[in-house]
This record gives structure tokens, sequence and C-alpha cells, in this order.
């Protein structure tokens, strides 16, 4: 078996929004991103909005054409494909939205959404009958929910459902898309165990993109941290939260309210937003907001280090 | 220490095309002076309700009301529109999840801020103006002068968020109600809008009741908690008691399911089911259906709410009972 289901090397999503064509103003969404993602692992994508996560996601699924980089799945590139190659891979690669409401054509029942999908991978009528039905046992849904429409349905169920549909036609890369963000904390458990379920079942290799370092830290056998279109740290999950090793990362970890009124440890709080991705700072990106930056970081960019084994991070301070 | 705000059985029907819903089945609730309590639960719980119902922001011709909501002892549920405008927005005033829809999107942040102390103090444009910077100052969006003439979406959401703040407390409001003010925020922005109105707290010395989702966020910013369940409020306890010694069944689930930094468990404790439908009243505890120690009390019967501790009351038969305490 290939050690890798999926590379990606030096992705870059550039996006014009102003300028003229000899002088574009560009939004960078993705700069120089390289990740590869095992088969049966599931890669935690981690950051703030607008840090280029979701862009990230739909590049890797080439639902938008890339600037520059390279993209090999299953041993094939397919960084150059046009629509009409792609279409056979669609099968093979699926995506999971964050909210279910929207995610559903409200005036479909609920197995007719589902069974597109099945017809659109070329699947016979009695082959996506078979598979919904043991996709239900799977979700732990009643068959029965696949005559109702979306509204009679919780968000949580239709979570369940969202996830059914991307398995229908049997991909072998899902990327969801914070799955979890729009559901109660109750319900997002119940999601997350079954993620858990379906890794095991299915060995499925997913990309999970998370605001929630929690729920990465719960979930994901690697993470890459993002800002502002870059990875700036990436290691394996548990390396890289036993060792938060660039400044952003760590500022992220303790902004996030412990749910615990006993710990009282000390929270770094950062100023300021996020910069515009369209007026890219030079140096370091983070160096704006970083209590650690110094000369070097405002004009120099930092490049990827492997500080300890497997665990990468892009900062001058290592 | 009394009530500055005092609900009593609060009873909400909501009219509505598929029929009375059931929201507010007895909300119990009071609030001291100075004081940042939270309202936490599930989503449809009740907690934005039971905000709206305060504010009176609820359709009177759509929604009926029983029970008593009083302000410093004065009932709100039958007062006068008059007196409840004059009341909103200086007494008490309230924030929300999405400051993106609820800023005017045609009025430039100054003239909404100042908006209020016209409509409240009667000041001249010019005073309004002034006082407008100065709020801008507080919330911390300098330069002021500059922003004053910005319009919302200018703005990134934290600090809309804090525009949203500014408007709120212009009056210096006795009373805030934050309903999930940081949902919609990314977590360093929420650390700052957090710190932002425990700041304003202190110099505004007035109460904040937060609306959350987030326990988190509870135990960060709140004094103590109300836990709400499909209408009523089950459990009330100060922070420390509602993360160590909870007793209702649902208020434990909840704290359990939060993924924790360094959990060890591959996986999280879930509730079975989902929370009833309110379209009839539920005679005995709604919970009862989903939780694994109810018995034959619990589905005839709504529960009483009982003390457990001086600050701690919890709406559960089973608690009471020692040997499901120690579960």
């Amino acid at each position: 078996m290939q050690e890798y289901l999926l590379t990606a090397e030096h992705l870059t999503k550039h996006y014009r929004v102003g300028g003229n064509k000899r002088n574009p103003k560009l939004l960078h969404a993705l700069d120089d991103v390289s990740i590869a993602v095992r088969p049966g692992e599931i890669y935690g994508i981690v950051g703030e909005s607008g840090c280029g996560k979701s862009t990230l996601g739909r590049c890797l699924l080439r639902l938008t054409d890339l600037t520059d980089g390279k993209i090999v799945f299953d041993g094939k590139d397919i960084s150059k494909l046009d629509r009409r190659g792609l279409k056979p891979l669609r099968r093979d690669m699926q995506l999971i939205f964050q909210n279910p409401y929207s995610s559903f054509d409200p005036k479909y029942r609920l197995g007719v959404s589902l069974r597109e999908v099945g017809r659109a991978a070329h699947m016979s009528d009695d082959e996506i009958n078979e598979k919904l039905n043991t996709l239900m046992d799977t979700i732990a849904l009643p068959r029965d929910m696949l005559t109702r429409s979306p509204s009679e349905l919780s968000g949580g169920q239709l979570q369940r459902l969202a996830i059914a549909r991307a398995l229908l036609p049997g991909p072998k890369f899902i990327v969801a898309d914070e799955p979890v963000s729009a559901l109660d904390v109750s319900v997002q458990a119940q999601i997350l165990n079954l993620l858990v379920d379906l890794r095991k079942q299915l060995n499925m290799t997913m990309l999970f993109i998370s605001h929630e370092m929690t729920v990465v830290e719960h979930l994901c056998d690697r993470v890459a941290v993002m800002y502002l279109g870059q990875i700036v740290e990436n290691a394996p999950t548990k390396t890289l939260f036993a060792n938060l090793l660039h400044p952003y990362t760590r500022a992220l970890m303790s902004a996030i309210p412990k749910a615990d009124p006993d710990d009282h440890s000390e929270r770094i709080l950062l100023s300021g937003e996020i910069p515009s991705a369209i007026d890219i700072p030079k140096g370091c990106r983070f160096a704006g907001r970083c209590s650690h930056a110094t000369e070097r970081c405002l004009n120099e960019v930092p490049t990827m280090k492997e500080v300890e084994p497997d665990h990468f991070v892009s900062c001058f301070l290592y | 220490m009394s009530a500055m705000l005092e609900i009593r059985d609060l009873k909400v029907d909501l009219m509505t095309q598929r029929g009375i819903v059931y929201a507010l089945q007895g909300v119990n609730l009071a609030l001291a002076k100075g004081e940042l309590p939270g309202l936490a639960g599930g989503s449809g719980c009740g907690q934005a309700l039971t905000a709206k119902a305060i504010m009176r922001l609820l359709p009177r011709d759509r929604s009926r009301f029983s029970g008593s909501i009083r302000f410093e002892g004065t009932e709100l549920l039958d007062a006068k529109e008059k007196y409840i405008n004059k009341l909103r927005g200086d007494r008490i005033s309230m924030i929300f999840q999405d400051p993106m829809v609820s800023l005017n999107p045609l009025m430039t942040i100054g003239d909404q801020i100042g908006e209020i102390y016209r409509i409240h103090n009667h000041v001249s444009k010019a005073e309004a103006r002034k006082r407008a910077a100065e709020m801008l100052e507080l919330v911390g969006i300098p330069p002021a002068d500059k922003r004053m003439k910005q319009y919302p979406f200018e703005l990134s959401g934290g600090l809309q968020q804090r525009v949203m703040i500014a408007i709120a407390c212009a009056c210096k409001p006795e009373l805030l109600i934050a309903d999930e003010p940081t949902t919609a925020l990314d977590v360093t922005i929420q650390a700052q809008i957090l710190d932002l109105l425990k700041t304003l707290r202190k110099e505004l010395n007035m109460s904040i009741l937060l609306i959350t989702h987030n326990f988190g966020i509870v135990a960060e910013v709140c004094d103590r908690v109300s836990v709400m369940y499909a209408g009523r409020v089950i459990e009330t306890a100060d922070t420390r008691d509602i993360f160590r010694n909870a007793k209702h069944p649902y208020s434990r689930a909840l704290i359990a399911s939060i993924p924790r930094a360094g959990g060890e468990s591959e996986y999280l404790p879930t509730i079975p089911g989902a929370p009833p439908r309110l379209f009839e009243r539920i005679n005995g505890c709604a919970y009862a259906p989903r939780c694994p120690y109810a018995c034959d009390v619990c589905r005839s019967s709504v529960p009483e709410t009982n003390a457990v501790s001086e600050n701690h009351t919890a709406a559960c038969p089973v608690m009471m009972n020692d040997m499901a305490g120690n579960i």
C-alpha cells in the first residue's frame, strides 16, 4: 500500500479581488501549503475564520482551480485535470458541510437527496438501496427517515444523513468542513462518536476542518494549524498537544474557555485581529500579534522546521 | 441580597402555524445587582425566549403570558408599552448573537450609538456624537473619530460586536442581557469580548445575564448558572458547584459531553434521544424519557425545585436520594 493517500505540495490559491490584469489586487487564500494524508487517518485542520482552511478543503477536492501547486490523490496527479477528467474521481472524494439544514434540498424527501448522489456515481438502484440499508444502520437512524423532509428532522439527525450521503458512493477520502460546529454540545458528542466508529469500521480517510482545538484533539490523528493562508505548525495530535510550539497555536489553545472552574491558567490574550489576506504582512504573518516578535520576524519569512521528530513548526523561535 | 430581577413561574405560549407551542413552562430566576449569572442549556430549551420575554420583545398578538417578571419591584408583563420603551435601552439592554444582522447597515456607527442618547436623554446632535465617541473608546475601538463615520460592513465581526455592546451600554443600563454574544466569533476574539464584558460590568456596575450554550464560558466568567431544559430552569448553582456537584442528570450529562483538552476516552458520553417538542404541557419531568435514573415519580408529576444547599437548587426528585447522587 502506498504511504500516502493524498499529498499536496506548495498549494497556492489567490483570488483576484480588484485591480487590473497587469496589476491585479490578490487575496491570498492559500500560500504554499503542503500536507500529506495517510490512508485511514483523520487529518485535522484548525484555525480561525479566514485562515484558508475551507479553501484548502475545496482545493484538495478540486472544487476550485489552483493558482499553483500539485495534488496527488491515490497515486494520480489531479491538479491539472479538467471537469471531465475529474468526474470519475468524484465518487472517491466526498464533502460534508457545516450546516446540515442548508445541505439538503428542503423540497426533496431525504431519500431522494441521498439516492441522487448514488446515481451521479453510476450506482444501480439495487446497489443504492442495499448500501442505504447498511448505512442507515451505521448512522443509527430508522429507515423510514428517508421518506421524511429535512424540516421534520433535528440538526443532529440531518448531519448523520449528510454523513451517510457522503459515504454512499464509497469514497476513499472525505473532507468534513466544520461538521459539528452548528450543533449543540450533546449532539456534537454523538456525531463525534459516530465519526470514531466510522473510522474503525470503514478505515475512512478524512480531512477534518474545525476551529475548535478541543474537538480536533479529541478526534484527529494528525493536526495542522493554519494562520492567514499558511500552515504554521503540523504534527501528530499527541505530539502537538504535548508540546505546543508556535506562539499562535499556544494563544489559540489558551483562548478556549476551559470548562473547569478551577483552571486558573494564565490566558494569552491576543491583541488585534487576523490581518487582511489582501495586504499580506512582510515577514512572519503572525508577527504583528505575536509577543515574541523580533526585528527578524518582521522582515524575514520563517520556513518549516522539524523541531522534534515529526513535529514541524514555522517560527524563528526554534 | 434583594433581587433586582425576579421571574416567577413564567409561562409563555406561542401561537404558531403548527399549533400552540408551550415554550416556557414555568421559569423561576432571580438576579441581584452587579451579578453575572449564566443561563445555559441546549438549543430550543428557552434561554433566548426568557430573555425576549424580559425585554417584552415577543409579539403580543401571537403569544400568551402568565406568571411574573419583576424588575426593581415593577411588574413588566403587564406594564404599559410606553413604560417599557423607556426602560428598554436605558435600564435594561440586550445584545445578540449575530452583530451583522443586529446593526443597521445604512447608518454609521456614530449615528447608531448617538441615537440612543437622542432618544433616551434628549440631547443635541453634537452632544450625542460626543458621548458616542466616549462610548467607542470605552469598548476599545479607537480612533473614535474615524470609527464614528464607518458603516457596519467596514468592521470585522469582533469590532461589530463591540459596537453592539457600546449601543447596549450607552445609557449605563442596570441589566445587560447578552444572548450568545460570542458564538459567532473566533476564540481569540471571543476571549477579547468576554474580557470587555467583565471590565464593563465593573466600570458601569451593571448586572449581566449571559445566555450561552458553552460551559467553558460559564466556568470562565459567570458567578453562578441556571440550566434550562424544555422551557424550565432545572438547576441553579454556583459555577463551581455545577461542575463539581451538579445534581440534575441533564446538567451532568451536558457537562460530561464536552470534549476536553487531554481527555483520555475515545468516546464522549452522550444523551440518548432529543429534547421534547413542546406542543403540549408536559406532566412530569420533561427529561425523564432520556434520563437513566427516571422512576415513576418523574413521569407522573412535574418535579419541584428543591434546595440542595444555600445557593443551589435543582428540580429532580431522584437527586434527593443519596444513592443517585453518587452515580
